[in-house]
């Protein structure tokens, strides 16, 4: 085969970078120079990274885990001297889907449509699919007005974890009489383990500046802040560069396409803190503050930034705009259901299969989501609960998979949508453990401004810590309800307005396992330090000889080669479950 | 719009302005909301979350300090919930406070006198105001003082640096010095017309006879004793407790106008029934314990054994007890009771042995009495206990059966118990046995009365601590005889509050004594001295001298046995206290609520900040851990002041309110208005001051400041004739409520202040008379009526009027700062004065102004020191009630609650004018001779009242009290 033929694209977000992905481009250039190599951003198949699309005469492939050391046998198979490489394959012509590339064909696209597809960095990509024809549409052909109707009638709601729409928010600050409004992109992503709108400043930052002009034209700003934080380096980057894209086209500045419309883009840097995302504070933080919430009303679309009136739109929720506007807000509103219209994305991690970024339909399951998409379990032991809403949200358990994901539905569970994060857990997940992991977050997030959030995150934490500890009481659980509720309730912002739920969901659906340790000293979970052993099963035993190399405290003793002869000498263990995860025959018990 | 909104609070509907908050909407309908964060000088900032309301429809709570009220909005401000989430918030701020509300020393004295504002006093030499404050919680601080076995001086943490101060030597040397120039006589109330029985005329009684009196409650006390005083006369020793000096201050309480009977016993003459009868509306038991505990060993009944209480009470009595110079006595008991019957025996010429049944190391009498008595002859047998008296046929004792002890395990006490060493008994020869083991109520008395209280095994009167109440309506107790054998001061303590709960009784209020809420930092012996020792400098306590034995021992053995403090002792050793209790102890919003909503820091006990306290600022310390995070100092110094000095750092829990950078705060652009420790709800910004303001309950009003022509409102508070503090006043129309560092600590120049003596006056007179050519040099800054009598004296003399001015000094450009040298100059131009030209005169009468260089023969500096580094004002804005003129031509009515400075007067004086002998005087010539002034003859106490006289702003050279004050903080290194 002609390599000159051969158009190979690789994924280099920073998933990709992290796996190796500029070592595999540069040795897809040295061994075959006459093919196209590009790098693209991720496509959310975050576990198959480095991910490797090669588009051929023969048609399509797609290999998964590459590494420099597969890329000679990929250009020799492609030539047709040799085997196919197997092992990598996701996806060949002729050859029936791989059930893990239907992580991808199962799910549907919109917000991360370009996203993995084309070349962040070459606005030409972004135009060649579409790029700034919808901005173009609106300031020749709509007015303001239509344009929010257009956003309206598509249902699209604020993806930031509101879901407030989009439409009727545009219209407080549109309806405000004021020679400055300011549109902000709100890129301050802090929920541990999401990373939707990373990726998707990463990967179609034009998307994202089309968007802010759209919902600048609908609101009537002439200024736009993008606050992205500080440790997504490549989206900064990425983002800086297409600004400069786009102005040198003319997609950005004054009298845009002719007309009277003017915009320009700003990037604050966010310094790494949570509340940042709160939009209050998010402000305060681009006025030089300290990034503290303040109290609503009045709300930004009234007096926002620096006193004016202020949209700020979460990333996601931008990246939907021009989409509907090149197929229409009916369009749209097609997919998801009658409380909730069009997509969501998510970022699937934790004890999952196939975890990334996933994008589908509201109303879908979240069992579909989980086992479909996500294959399901990655450790083999059962999926108890989902953690939607990463530390603002709440535990779903498995018993309410059939949830479909809409905002009403999630709620009514005790979890909220949240920007998108969703983490499985397995059975060897403690809920006490895991409501604590949450709390020690928010503990340290919390801006410090209330009361209720700043100390009564810290002694709900030490509550569950004492319970963690099998030091707790039954008294401690009605504490816990009665401290949750009132954190939530007298909060001004939602970071302490959410920061107990993981606290109030995991005592609602799994109370058995908060009593287990108070009343049983026993973690479920087999998590808790305090409360569990560890104890080598005889039978299993092959005297491999591993765990005695990973006990930290030489706990572990025995002989050699010789099976069943490793013990543990509990005054000496300190359940720290190293040798659990180095047991091959998983001889090793803990409870 | 409508300009007005119609709301529901708590049911009601209410009409309210548009666009107000829900609590000022609250407020206006008379319904206070409780806030720490929230200040009227401040944008709502809404993070405490004390205020919150409950609002139909809205998510969650409310903070009613942030939100507006809207068409129909239902507020409910008193549901459970409200009240639950209130007091949550403020057990989560409490459990994350720290401090000492007040002092570990008055925490633990049982009838908690402010020790650490006593002292304060009697640092500052004011030993009448110390006394004075010790008997808000103790009418008897001298007998205190001599026997009191001062629990608090356990709890000082002085002893954390050294050794603990020296608490009741002090309290002695200023009771003492009190009771010897006139004894504090409190205001005795209106007499109500409610009459209270007093059974027993001890601390108990007594005390409740004093808080009684000054409620205006009629009592009567009825002492079945010769004497005033039951224990503390009938069982102290006269050599521990001058009865010359018990006798003084006991008559300071019954001149409150206390009735006393003596020779009446309840239960023979009286009872409670009849005394009830007889119209008495409360009846208080306060009969003591009187009577010794018994050994419950053989032959106790034998003629010689006595009981401990007894024979000292016999003694006093003069009755013969039997111990004479032949008597070989054996006291048993090791605590202070034990103590005096032995040095009593000694005294009436016995051989005296102590047998105590422990070792000397659990022996709980104070540890000087031991070994004052051992000196004093008594010989001490430890580990020997009494089996059986033995007695000779007669019944007469001629000896003990005793037995030899080991100490095993601890007992309950925590003391190790003694056990017996088998057969170890022997006989020892007493001629007398005295049984000082303890001593029980008496309620016998009782028995046969028809309104007989309930009484406890321990033979005491059933009762409640919370109400002093016994089973019998309108019977009170109190002391010993309620709460058992105990201190003379917890005896003071029971009176007191028996006095307090029978007020209440009889103003018909539910009898509920409360305290108010406190936080402490921890006792002593969990404290960690490293926090401690390095913070101060070292110094000694200061020791009471106790004679030698032998000079005890003279003549009869009844002279006072000790001597106290010396003047300067006590001023040394009221040096050494380390003032734990909080400056705003008086002041505290968080104490309040805390006490309002019973929350407490035990409630949601946890981590807690630990940060230590910052007091580089010479005038503002910052005690960060006391901090609750309002953030209303960050936001006083950024949005009123624009200064920004102070700032929040790090996130969540650690949160922490610092100066920016943490450098001192006088480096980081502060200009010491101290406007944040105006706003701080807690301790945590205050003045950086100690002992000079105790901290005291103080009075306060709202008076003018001078230090520019603006004329702020300042509050000054006062005690006892000292200036405490000077704070802004939040409604004041002028200068946005604020004040500067001059208008805030300028007083603290007041201590320096000297005045004119007669013989200055005189010869000031003279050279005035004697002089042909004399020029007044005066300033805008003082009062008007100073000004018009140096207008005036000028006059006098064909003389004229000067003022100093100034090139423009330059202003600070931050909002609400001193307008620096400005004045308002219309009345000075009116009266025709002018600039200092200089001109060569006889007499130059320099009236609060430094003159400089000169031509005149003479100068007389009134309120100015010339060439003295302090220069002071003539008349002082905090020492006069005169008139001030401020920039706007207002005339400012000074205010003053200290002794007056009448420049005036001095000045009237020195010309032999006539008609200017009082204010009223001064403002009724000055009225009619400026038209545009007739406002001075009906100021009415209005702090601002409009003149006639258009401003005429000009830069005036600093007048005396302002080149002193600049000084004053150039020492202090800003």
């Amino acid at each position: 085969m002609n390599m000159k033929a051969l158009e190979i694209i690789v994924g280099e977000g920073t998933c990709g970078i992290a796996a190796g992905a500029p070592e595999v481009i540069a040795t897809f250039k040295a061994e075959a120079p006459e093919a196209l190599v590009r790098g693209v951003s991720c496509l959310g198949m975050c576990h198959q990274e480095v991910l490797v699309e090669i588009n051929s005469p023969k048609g399509t492939y797609k290999y998964a885990k590459v590494t420099k050391k597969e890329v000679p046998r990929i250009l020799e198979f492609l030539k047709g001297s040799g085997e196919q490489v197997t092992e990598n394959l996701l996806l060949a012509p002729n050859e029936p889907e791989s059930s893990d590339h239907q992580y991808l064909t199962l799910q549907t696209r919109i917000a991360l449509r370009n996203v993995g597809q084309l070349d962040p960095t070459r606005i030409e990509d972004y135009e060649a699919r579409d790029g700034y024809k919808a901005i173009a549409k609106v300031v020749s052909q709509m007015t303001p007005e239509q344009v929010r109707q257009e956003v309206t009638n598509s249902g699209v709601r604020g993806r930031g974890g509101a879901g407030f729409p989009t439409g009727v928010k545009w219209g407080f600050a549109a309806n405000q009489k004021s020679e400055v409004k300011y549109l902000i992109c709100n890129g301050d992503e802090g929920d541990p383990g999401a990373f939707m709108d990373r990726s998707l400043l990463e990967g179609d930052p034009h998307n994202i500046i089309e968007g802010m002009l759209i919902a600048a034209y609908g609101i009537g700003a002439t200024t736009g802040y993008a606050y992205i934080r500080a440790e997504y380096p490549l989206a900064v980057k990425n983002f800086g560069l297409a600004i400069k894209a786009a102005k040198a086209k003319g997609y950005l500045g004054k009298n845009l396409f002719g007309t009277n419309f003017s915009f320009e883009i700003k990037v604050k840097e966010g310094a790494g803190a949570f509340v940042c995302g709160e939009e209050t504070a998010l402000m305060a933080s681009i006025e030089g503050e300290r990034g503290m919430p303040r109290r609503k009303p009045p709300f930004p679309a009234v007096a926002g930034l620096w006193g004016k009136p202020t949209i700020i739109n979460n990333v996601e929720t931008l990246s939907n705009l021009a989409w509907i506007i090149n197929k229409g807000g009916a369009a749209y509103a097609a997919y998801g259901t009658a409380d909730s219209k069009g997509t969501k994305v998510f970022a699937l991690a934790g004890t999952i299969k196939r975890g990334g970024l996933v994008e589908v339909p509201m109303g879908t399951t979240i069992r579909d989501v989980i086992y479909k998409i996500g294959g399901g379990s990655s450790s083999g032991r059962p999926i108890k609960a989902v953690q939607l809403g990463g530390p603002s949200g709440g535990c779903i358990p498995e018993s309410l998979f059939d949830t479909p994901i809409e905002y009403a539905a999630i709620n009514a569970t005790g979890a909220i949508m949240g920007s998108g994060g969703m983490i499985v857990m397995d059975s060897k997940t403690c809920m006490v453990d895991l409501a604590r992991f949450f709390l020690d977050f928010t503990k340290v997030e919390s801006c410090g401004k209330c009361t209720f959030c700043r100390i009564g995150t810290i002694r709900i934490r030490e509550i569950l810590e004492r319970i963690c500890d099998g030091k707790g009481k039954m008294e401690d659980l009605d504490r816990l309800e009665v401290l949750s509720r009132q954190v939530i309730e007298s909060s001004l912002c939602m970071l302490g307005g959410t920061a107990p739920n993981p606290v109030v969901t995991t005592l609602k659906y799994f109370r058995d396992e908060y009593e287990a340790h108070i009343k049983e000293h026993r973690c479920p979970g087999a998590t808790c330090k305090s409360l569990i052993t560890h104890k080598i099963l005889k039978d299993g035993c092959t005297g491999c000889t591993l765990c005695e190399k990973s006990c930290p405290t030489d706990a572990i003793t025995g002989e050699p080669k010789v099976a069943g002869s490793y013990e543990i000498n509990m005054d000496k263990c300190i359940n720290c479950s190293m040798c659990v995860e180095v047991c091959k025959p998983a001889c090793i018990l803990v409870e | 719009m409508s300009n007005s909104v119609k709301v529901t609070i708590n049911g009601k509907e209410v009409q309210v302005g548009a666009g107000t908050t829900i609590r000022k909407a609250c407020e206006d309908s008379g319904l206070k909301i409780p806030t720490f964060c929230y200040d009227d000088r401040l944008k709502p900032f809404s993070s405490c979350f004390l205020c919150v309301v409950e609002v139909e429809g809205a998510r969650g709570m409310t903070p009613s300090c942030s939100t507006l009220v809207t068409e129909g909005m239902k507020i409910k401000t008193e549901s459970q919930k409200v009240l639950d989430t209130r007091k949550t918030c403020l057990d989560l701020i409490l459990s994350d406070h720290a401090g000492d509300c007040i002092a570990p020393c008055e925490a633990t004295c049982p009838s908690n006198v402010d020790i650490q504002g006593y002292i304060a006093h009697v640092s500052q030499g004011n030993f009448a105001a110390a006394t004075k404050l010790i008997k808000e919680q103790n009418p008897l601080p001298v007998v205190c003082g001599r026997i009191c076995p001062h629990p608090c001086e356990s709890q000082c943490r002085r002893a954390l640096v050294d050794e603990p101060v020296a608490i009741n030597p002090i309290k002695r040397f200023a009771s003492e010095y009190e009771l010897a120039h006139g004894p504090y006589v409190p205001p005795v109330g209106a007499e109500t017309g409610k009459k209270v029985a007093i059974i027993g005329g001890g601390p108990a009684g007594l005390s409740a006879a004093y808080y009684l009196r000054q409620k205006g409650h009629a009592a009567t006390i009825y002492e079945g004793l010769p004497h005033l005083g039951g224990m503390t006369r009938y069982g102290i020793p006269s050599f521990r407790l001058p009865w010359d000096l018990m006798d003084a201050e006991i008559k300071a309480i019954t001149d409150l106008g206390v009735k006393v009977v003596h020779g009446q016993w309840l239960g023979k003459q009286l009872s409670i029934e009849g005394l009830k009868k007889s119209g008495y509306d409360a009846v208080l038991l306060a009969i003591g314990a009187h009577k010794s505990k018994a050994m419950w060993i053989d032959n106790e009944d034998s003629t010689g054994v006595l009981g401990g209480i007894d024979f000292l009470r016999e003694v006093v009595l003069k009755n013969d007890t039997g111990v004479g110079p032949d008597s070989k006595v054996a006291v048993i008991g090791g605590g202070d009771t034990a103590m005096d019957c032995a040095r009593v025996a000694i005294r009436l010429g016995a051989k005296v042995e102590l047998l105590y049944r422990r070792s000397q190391e659990e022996m709980p009498a104070l540890h000087h009495e031991q070994i004052e008595t051992m000196e004093e002859g008594v010989r001490f047998r430890f580990l020997t206990a009494p089996l059986a008296v033995v007695a000779d046929a007669n019944k007469k004792v001629t000896g003990l059966k005793c037995v030899t002890m080991e100490l095993g395990e601890p007992d309950a006490s925590g003391r190790r118990r003694p056990v017996p060493v088998a057969g170890s008994e022997e006989v020892l020869e007493y001629t007398h046995i005295i049984a000082a083991i303890g001593q029980d109520p008496d309620v016998s008395c009782v028995d046969a009365d028809s309104m007989r209280p309930e009484v406890t095994k321990w033979k005491t009167f059933v009762y409640d601590t919370s109400n002093m109440s016994t089973s019998t309506q309108g019977v009170f107790t109190a002391g010993d005889c309620a709460f058992g054998p105990d201190t003379v001061i917890r005896a003071i303590s029971e009176g007191k509050q028996a006095a307090k709960a029978m007020d209440l009784y009889f103003s018909g209020a539910p009898v509920k004594l409360t305290r108010p809420y406190e936080i402490t930092r921890g006792r002593v012996e969990d404290l960690n001295m490293a926090d401690y020792a390095p913070r101060f400098v070292h110094a000694m306590r200061n020791k009471e001298t106790t004679f030698e034995a032998p000079k005890r021992l003279a003549n009869g053995g009844y002279a006072p046995i000790n001597q106290g403090f010396s003047e300067m002792q006590v001023l040394a050793e009221a040096s050494r206290c380390i003032e734990c209790g909080c400056n705003a102890r008086f002041n505290c919003d968080l104490r309040d609520q805390a006490t309002i909503y019973g929350a407490h820091h035990h409630n949601l006990d946890g981590e807690r900040r630990k940060y230590a306290e910052d007091k580089r600022h010479p005038f503002i310390k910052i005690e960060a851990d006391k901090c609750i995070t309002c953030g209303s100092c960050v936001r006083m110094c950024d949005e009123v002041r624009q200064i920004s000095a102070l700032t929040f750092v790090n996130r969540g829990f650690s949160t922490k309110i610092t100066p920016n950078f943490g450098d001192p705060l006088q480096t980081v652009g502060c200009d010491s208005c101290g406007m944040c420790i105006d706003v701080c709800p807690t301790g945590a910004m205050a003045a950086n001051v100690g002992k000079e303001v105790g901290p005291w309950f103080t009075v306060s009003k709202v008076t003018t400041c001078t230090a520019c022509a603006k004329g702020c409102a300042i509050r000054v508070h006062v005690r006892d004739g000292k200036i405490t503090k000077v704070e802004s006043v939040v409604e004041d129309p002028i200068n946005g409520g604020t004040i500067c560092l001059d208008g805030r600590f300028s007083y603290q120049l007041l201590g320096q202040t000297q005045g004119l003596d007669s013989a200055q006056l005189a010869s000031a007179k003279k050279a005035f008379a004697e002089a042909k050519s004399v020029a007044v040099l005066t300033t805008a800054a003082t009062t008007l009526e100073n000004l018009f009598a140096a207008y005036k004296l000028a006059q006098a003399k064909g003389g004229k009027l000067y003022y100093l001015s100034a090139v423009a000094r330059p202003q600070s450009d931050r909002p609400h700062a001193k307008s620096a040298g400005k004045q308002n100059l219309s009345l000075l131009k009116k009266l025709g004065a002018q600039p200092w030209d200089n001109q060569a005169v006889d007499l130059l009468l320099a009236v609060g102004q430094d003159p400089g260089a000169h031509k005149a023969n003479l100068v007389i500096s009134l309120g100015v020191l010339a060439g003295a580094q302090i220069q002071l004002p003539l008349a002082d804005p905090l020492k006069s009630k005169g008139t001030f003129l401020t920039e706007s031509g207002d005339l400012a009515q000074l205010n003053s609650l200290l002794s007056e400075d009448q420049g005036f007067l001095i000045l009237a004086q020195i010309g032999g004018l006539p008609g200017l002998n009082s204010l009223d005087q001064v403002r009724h010539a000055l009225a009619q001779e400026v038209k545009e002034l007739a406002g001075l003859t009906q100021l009415n106490g209005a702090r601002l009242v409009p003149s006639g006289l258009a401003p005429l702003i000009a830069d005036l050279a600093p007048d005396s009290r302002e080149l002193a004050f600049t000084h004053y903080v150039a020492t202090k290194g800003l």
